[in-house]
Formats: C-alpha cells, structure tokens, sequence
C-alpha cells in the first residue's frame, strides 16, 4: 500500500522471521485467543475482570503501538493533518455509517435466511451491568478495546497485508473477515459485524490514520451499551 | 502553515469546478481568494495541460466566462454535487417534517409534561429545523452565512438533547433514542466541516 507520501511510507520489508513472527503473534493473541475464548459460555464478569480487560488490552495496544512506530515515521493515532473538529466530526460519521451499514445488512442477511443464534452476549452483559463499578469502568473498557482493536486490525494487518497481498480489495477484506472472527458471534451476527469491519477499513484506508475510526468504533460501542443498563 | 492535507483538500474541491473557475481563482487577488486555492487552482490547470502563460487561452477563457456571467445576473460559480445534495436534503427533509407534525398524519404521543416543557421542545425543534432549511437555501445561493445556520442547527440540537436529559433523566434516553442523536449530531457536524471548507477556498461568498 503506497499513500504517495513519502512521511507514511512503510519501511518494513516483507519476509523474513521477524515479519512472520509478528504476524502470527499478533494473529494469534488478536484472533484465535478471544475466538477460543468466545466459543466458551459467556458468564457476567465483575469489575476485577473489567480491569484485566483494560490491562490486556491496554499492553496489546502499547505493544503494537510499539511495533508500528518502529516502521513509520508519522503517528498512527494522532493525525497532525485534519483540525480536531474534523476528526470529531469523521468520527461521529463513521458511528453513523456503522449503524446504517449493520442496519442494512442485517436486514439483508435475515432476508436470506442466514442463521442467527443466541451467543450469551446479551444476558452476559446485561447482567454484568447491574454492578455500579462495571458500569463505571465500561467506558474505559471500551476505548481501550477500540484503539487496541483499531491498532491490530486497521493499522497494523491491513498494511501488512497490502504489503505481502497487494492492492486494497483483498486486504481490506482479510483484515475485516478476521475483525468478524474473532467477535465469535453466531454467522449472521459475524457478517454483521464484517460489514462494519469493511467500514471501519475503507475510512482508514481513506486517511491513514485510525484517530476516526477510534471515535467511531467508541461512540458506537458506548451507546450499544445502553442496551444493557 | 497549511499542511500538505489541506492543500489536497483544496485540491479535492476546486477539482470539480469548471476550466473558466480555475482560471478565475488562479488569475485573481489574494483578496479575493486563499493563497493556498490560488495555489491548487494552478495546479490543477496545469495537471489538466492548461497553460496560464498562454494569454490567448486565459483571455479567452475570462471573455467566456464573463459573457456568461452577464447573461445572467444571478451568475454562481459551479456547484458541487455534494453541495447540491445537502441543499436538497436539508430543506426538503426539515419541511417535510413540519409538514407532517402540523397536517397531524404523525400522531403526537400524549404529552403528560407542563405547558413550559413542552413550549421549549417545540420552540428549540421549530428554531433548529428554521436554521436547518434557511442553511439550506443559503448554502444553495453559496452565501458564507450557510455555515453559521449549521452551526447553530448543531448547538440548537445538542441543546435540545441535553433539554431530554434535564427534563426526562438518563433512563429516557433509550438506545434507539441515543443512536439517533448521534447520527444527527454527525451529520450536521461533518455538513458544517464542509461548509467551512467551502468558505476558506473562497467557494461561498
């Protein structure tokens, strides 16, 4: 993937057991771990759980973090090129395209009669909310999740990807297929959530930077939220 | 100093004008435009094999542009498609609305509140959709004023959710409630961000 601008060009090389470790760490830890841990009944978690999340995925961040600032010259969060009223603005318009994207193919899919079943999430989290502490930690939670998920999917395998595959399409829906994955949802809900994942790609495609999408991912989780207060 | 994203959203913009546009841009005062669309216009005709040096073409080009625009005394520089998409939207969508409040063909739910509750709710809907349809024609007419219409149609509807939250509490605001605020709330954001851009390129006036 080459932007044209040689401030955010990658200068990583493809190949090599570094490269392919980092891959399949990250692939790992960021996919096949929460996928495992997602097949499992789903119980309500306590604050001191809720705290556990915020660690893991606050280190993951800082060590993907870590990862791309060894290969690129230019933030990966903070974009120094838009006012911060655009990238509020962008953010707020990714949460809204998120809704009317899973709207739309949620419609779609139910349409198709593609199955859909109950993964526990709902009453898992529901019941999880009645605790004050968990509900007051949430927000953080979520933020944490969104940069650590915006970190691994959009900045760091989507440009690894265009790298070793080439091209925008297919890495864009490698990364957002493994985005769905790695929820562990029932399919509709997993195709669901892969649209939302093709958005969130597209606009970090559009400006190489994951600080819109963050918002976005994390306005659009808060107010999923309120579903279960 | 403007960065290179601004320069290429300046770019982005003046891109859809018209030969006789960017001429007119790059040939005018810093007065009358930014430097930095001055710039870009420049590049632009350049990019599209215009030469400004070629003073035939330029002369020409200006001639044309001015007998179009006294062919015509309500003479518009070229609109977006964007442009016009948010002019149509905005004021067909607010009208409507009130359109189908007043005519009664949306039923009210009843409304147990006090008479002043529900005067501020119908006072802060009717001023943002007012703000919302006069930011549309004004926008239309590429006035400079559209961008403070959409400002206040953003504080206008911020306002009156925090208005919700005051009068009803948090447990009101469902998440169908919330969701809806919010893609509100993004679309007049990013329609002012817009506006705004449109107005530094020197595009509204």
């Amino acid at each position: 993937m080459t932007t044209g601008d040689p401030e955010k060009e990658d200068s990583f090389q493809v190949g090599g057991w570094q490269f392919w470790l980092e891959m399949g760490g990250v692939l790992l830890i960021a996919v096949v771990q929460p996928f495992l841990l997602a097949t499992e009944p789903r119980t309500p978690f306590g604050p001191a759980a809720g705290l556990a999340q915020i660690a893991k995925s606050t280190g993951l961040a800082v060590f993907v973090w870590l990862l791309l600032a060894r290969e690129r010259k230019t933030p990966v969060l903070a974009s120094r090129q838009s006012s911060w009223v655009a990238v509020v603005a962008g953010g707020l318009g990714v949460a809204a395209m998120i809704w009317l994207a899973e709207d739309v193919s949620w419609f779609l899919f139910r349409a198709l009669g593609v199955p859909d079943g109950d993964s526990g999430v709902d009453a898992s989290y529901r019941m999880s909310m009645m605790s004050p502490w968990v509900r007051l930690m949430y927000p953080i939670q979520l933020l944490t999740g969104a940069i650590y998920e915006e970190l691994v999917f959009r900045a760091f395998l989507l440009r690894r990807l265009a790298k070793v595959i080439g091209g925008r399409m297919w890495p864009v829906l490698i990364s957002s297929s493994l985005f769905a994955v790695k929820h562990g949802y029932p399919l509709r809900s997993t195709l669901v959530v892969f649209v939302g994942g093709l958005v969130y790609a597209c606009v970090y495609e559009r400006y190489g930077t994951i600080d819109r999408t963050v918002i976005g991912h994390w306005i659009h989780n808060l107010i999923l939220m309120r579903n279960y207060v | 100093m403007k960065t290179s994203s601004e320069q290429q959203d300046y770019r982005e913009e003046l891109s859809r004008l018209s030969d006789e546009e960017l001429v007119r841009i790059a040939t005018s005062s810093p007065d009358e435009y930014r430097p930095e669309a001055i710039v870009a216009a420049k590049d632009i005709l350049r990019t599209r094999g215009r030469d400004l040096n070629d003073s035939a073409f330029v002369g020409a080009t200006l001639e044309e542009s001015d007998d179009e625009a006294a062919a015509s005394e309500n003479y518009v520089a070229t609109r977006p498609l964007l442009l016009k998409a948010i002019a149509a939207v905005f004021f067909v969508f607010p009208l409507a609305g009130l359109a189908l409040l007043t005519s009664g063909r949306v039923p009210m739910p009843p409304h147990p509140d006090p008479y002043y509750v529900a005067f501020v709710e119908y006072s802060l809907r009717v001023a943002l959709l007012g703000a919302e349809v006069i930011g549309a024609v004004l926008l239309w007419r590429l006035r400079r004023s559209a961008f403070n219409c959409f400002a206040v149609a953003l504080i206008l509807g911020i306002l009156t959710f925090w208005w919700h939250v005051l009068i009803r509490g948090w447990v009101a605001m469902t998440y169908s409630t919330l969701r809806g605020t919010v893609i509100g709330a993004a679309v007049l954001l990013n329609v002012c961000v817009y506006t705004w851009r449109l107005r530094s390129i020197g595009l509204l006036k």
